[in-house]
């Protein structure tokens, strides 16, 4: 495992230098270990389409095989122990190219993963007890004025936030039909949408069939569903 | 939930924009009742007229001519009987600095008008979720 101390020094250096970021795609954090006089550097790594707990778990292999040390593995975010070497960027990117999934080397398009690693989240987590609008949840989490973050995602994506978010709200919508096997009016409430009817209207504008339809579509052809795809 | 069908009132000089609008909200819901006006001073006018229900929402352009939408807004702030009506601007901006100011002058969502039909349905539907969801957080 790497100390991080020649890494730390030369951080403050540029810091000192006025060089905020060392490196466009690491963040790191520096910590003072009181007592040890030592530092200790978490570096964030930001990792491109990380969807799900595959994705999660193929992250921990490599990093494993690679023999990297890590704090935690989020979607998208990997906290490092330590330091990486170039040598080892360029291994886990090659690995993590077998699983379609990449560091990001821009500043933009980090912002732009975690904001749909946000959206991701919310509804995977419990959005039916949202007490702020998404608008002002994305902003007060990523803290940057909402017009600021729908622009920097339409110049990097060429497509919208809202559409991003109606897109993934779609398919966890598929998910909760096909896997947790919920009414349509849980779904809703769960989910967000003003009403069933909403539910049901937006669902048939992206998916072209009623959920209706697709749960039975699904239960006639055993349907698979692959979030990793 | 509200007991009539939602409606909006939608402010804008280009009339292209206006139908895909209109086109968009009626595919978010059919029942959705859309009035139009093409400048802030026929918006205004339509506004004070008691003899037309009010709008749940108002979508605003701000680069109009005549009146544009800037001082409508700040109109309709003024008047007691329509201050609370959530207004969003709908504007072919992406300056942050002026959807601030705007946010600071009473707009509740500032959103920059996508170049296609399917980014527009999109964008009307998720703003509409926002304010329905907030009125619903405020009962």
């Amino acid at each position: 495992m790497h100390t991080g101390m020649s890494f730390s020094i030369c951080l403050l250096k540029s810091i000192l230098h006025g060089r905020k970021e060392q490196q466009l795609f690491i963040r790191c954090t520096v910590f003072t270990l009181f007592g040890s006089g030592k530092f200790l550097i978490n570096m964030n790594v930001y990792i491109k389409n990380m969807v799900c707990l595959r994705c999660k778990m193929a992250v921990q292999s490599i990093l494993e095989a690679l023999d990297i040390d890590y704090v935690s593995i989020e979607l998208g975010i990997v906290k490092l122990a330590g330091e990486l070497s170039p040598e080892q960027q360029r291994k886990l990117n090659k690995a993590l190219s077998h699983y379609e999934l990449e560091l990001m080397d821009n500043k933009k398009m980090i912002l732009v993963e975690r904001i749909k690693t946000l959206i991701i989240d919310t509804f995977r987590s419990s959005p039916g007890e949202m007490r702020l609008k998404f608008s002002e949840h994305l902003s007060k989490s990523l803290g940057y004025d909402y017009t600021y973050l729908a622009n920097v995602f339409s110049e990097t994506e060429g497509s919208t936030i809202e559409r991003f978010y109606i897109l993934t709200r779609t398919e966890r919508v598929k998910e909760l039909i096909v896997y947790e096997a919920l009414s349509i009016k849980e779904i809703a409430y769960q989910l967000n949408f003003s009403s069933v009817s909403h539910l049901c209207l937006q669902f048939k504008k992206v998916t072209g069939q009623t959920p209706s339809m697709f749960k039975k579509l699904c239960d006639s052809q055993d349907y698979v569903w692959r979030t990793c795809e | 939930m509200m007991k009539h069908n939602l409606r909006l009132l939608v402010v804008d000089d280009d009339t292209d924009d206006i139908e895909l609008f209109i086109e968009a909200a009626k595919e978010i819901d059919e029942t959705i009742e859309c009035t139009t006006a093409h400048n802030g001073q026929q918006a205004l006018e339509l506004l004070k007229n008691t003899d037309h229900p009010l709008p749940d929402f108002i979508f605003l352009d701000i680069r109009m001519p005549v009146f544009d939408g800037k001082k409508c807004l700040l109109e309709i702030k003024k008047d007691d009987r329509l201050k609370d009506i959530p207004v969003i601007i709908y504007t072919t901006s992406k300056e942050v600095e002026e959807s601030k100011a705007l946010r600071e002058m009473g707009a509740v969502h500032f959103i920059s008008k996508p170049s296609n039909a399917e980014e527009i349905y999109y964008l009307v539907s998720f703003v509409l979720e926002e304010q329905l969801f907030e009125s619903r957080l405020k009962k």
